[in-house]
């Protein structure tokens, strides 16, 4: 999260490319949307217990238990004009990386307004933006695996008598590329599908592989420490 | 804070925690899992609510203004999503 931030403020003032990262969470985490109760979503003793971070985003949107995915951001200045200027088409725009990237496994992906991608009716993607500086930061996650269970084991629910069902319900209406491919994709499978899917979907931009700079981890790190990791930012709503 | 769980129709799910007399609502904040441009600005929606007296077309109204007037996006939530959860 810190390095969303880092990375839009350097975009906007010419120290850093825009971007497309993708990452992975290790521990597992929870980010919680940015108008979210941290108290009333999630049941952080339980978190700390299994040594489950719980960070709040510059997004909104809902809660999301990050294990077995792959995270992607993109950090795009209006001013370039590859992307709609209206929210909901460019959540379009952007999605389309990710579902014709999905397509190169064969998975039929589309776009479900607001803020999500569907496959087969079932949501294998769920993703968030904001606009910051006249920066578009999108994140979003797609699903490799997914253990609903353990999800509501650490995620509270309105209604406790009724959490049994609430687990059924989500296990018809989620799905992951694990359950529908024979195939066993790797982490980085999924990446390269989706590199490509991007490529695909923004023809005009020039990619290349980087790294992080020094000073991109240093200002990331500062930030976390500063902002993400506080109960000031986590608990504030 | 009295707890207020509302699905907007066709939208996110709203969980307003509310201060209410008989007459006005002396404190607000509302969460969920909606989406709001700039993020920020909900404190500008909770701002006209509270201390407001328990007159929803008026509440909307002030609602729908400062939306306007500060050209707020909302995205799975609206004003009468708002003011109906105020009074659930």
């Amino acid at each position: 999260m810190a390095l969303d931030e880092v990375l839009v403020n350097r975009i906007k003032n010419g120290t850093s490319l825009p971007s497309l990262r993708f990452y992975g969470w290790k521990p597992a985490a929870i980010s919680i949307g940015y108008f979210q109760s941290l108290t009333a979503e999630v049941d952080d003793e339980k978190c700390a217990e299994y040594g489950i971070e719980i960070v709040r985003r510059q997004t909104g949107g809902g809660a999301v238990f990050h294990d077995e995915e792959v995270t992607y951001s993109i950090h795009i200045p209006l001013e370039l004009a590859i992307v709609p200027q209206k929210i909901l088409e460019s959540y379009e725009k952007i999605l389309q990386g990710v579902i014709l990237g999905l397509a190169k496994i064969n998975l039929e992906a589309k776009f479900a307004p607001l803020n999500d991608i569907i496959v087969g009716g079932q949501k294998i993607s769920g993703n968030a933006q904001t606009r910051k500086q006249g920066i578009i930061l999108q994140h979003g996650t797609i699903l490799k695996g997914v253990d609903v269970d353990k999800m509501f084991d650490v995620l509270k629910v309105p209604d406790e008598k009724m959490k049994g069902k609430l687990i059924s319900d989500i296990k018809q209406r989620v799905t992951s590329i694990n359950i529908h491919s024979d195939s066993k994709y790797s982490f980085q499978d999924i990446v390269d599908i989706l590199i490509v899917g991007f490529k695909q979907a923004f023809p005009e931009v020039e990619f290349f592989t980087d790294s992080l700079t020094d000073e991109e981890k240093a200002e990331t790190e500062i930030l976390a420490a500063e902002k993400y990791s506080t109960k000031a930012w986590n608990y504030q709503r | 804070m009295k707890q207020i769980l509302y699905k907007v129709p066709n939208g996110k799910l709203l969980r307003i925690f509310i201060d209410k007399d008989d007459q006005k609502i002396i404190d607000v904040k509302i969460t969920g899992d909606f989406f709001v441009y700039p993020e920020e600005k909900i404190s500008l929606i909770e701002d006209v609510i509270r201390g407001k007296s328990l007159d929803k077309e008026q509440l909307m109204k002030d609602i729908d203004e400062v939306v306007a007037k500060e050209s707020i996006e909302l995205f799975g939530v609206n004003a009468e999503g708002i003011v109906t959860a105020l009074f659930l």
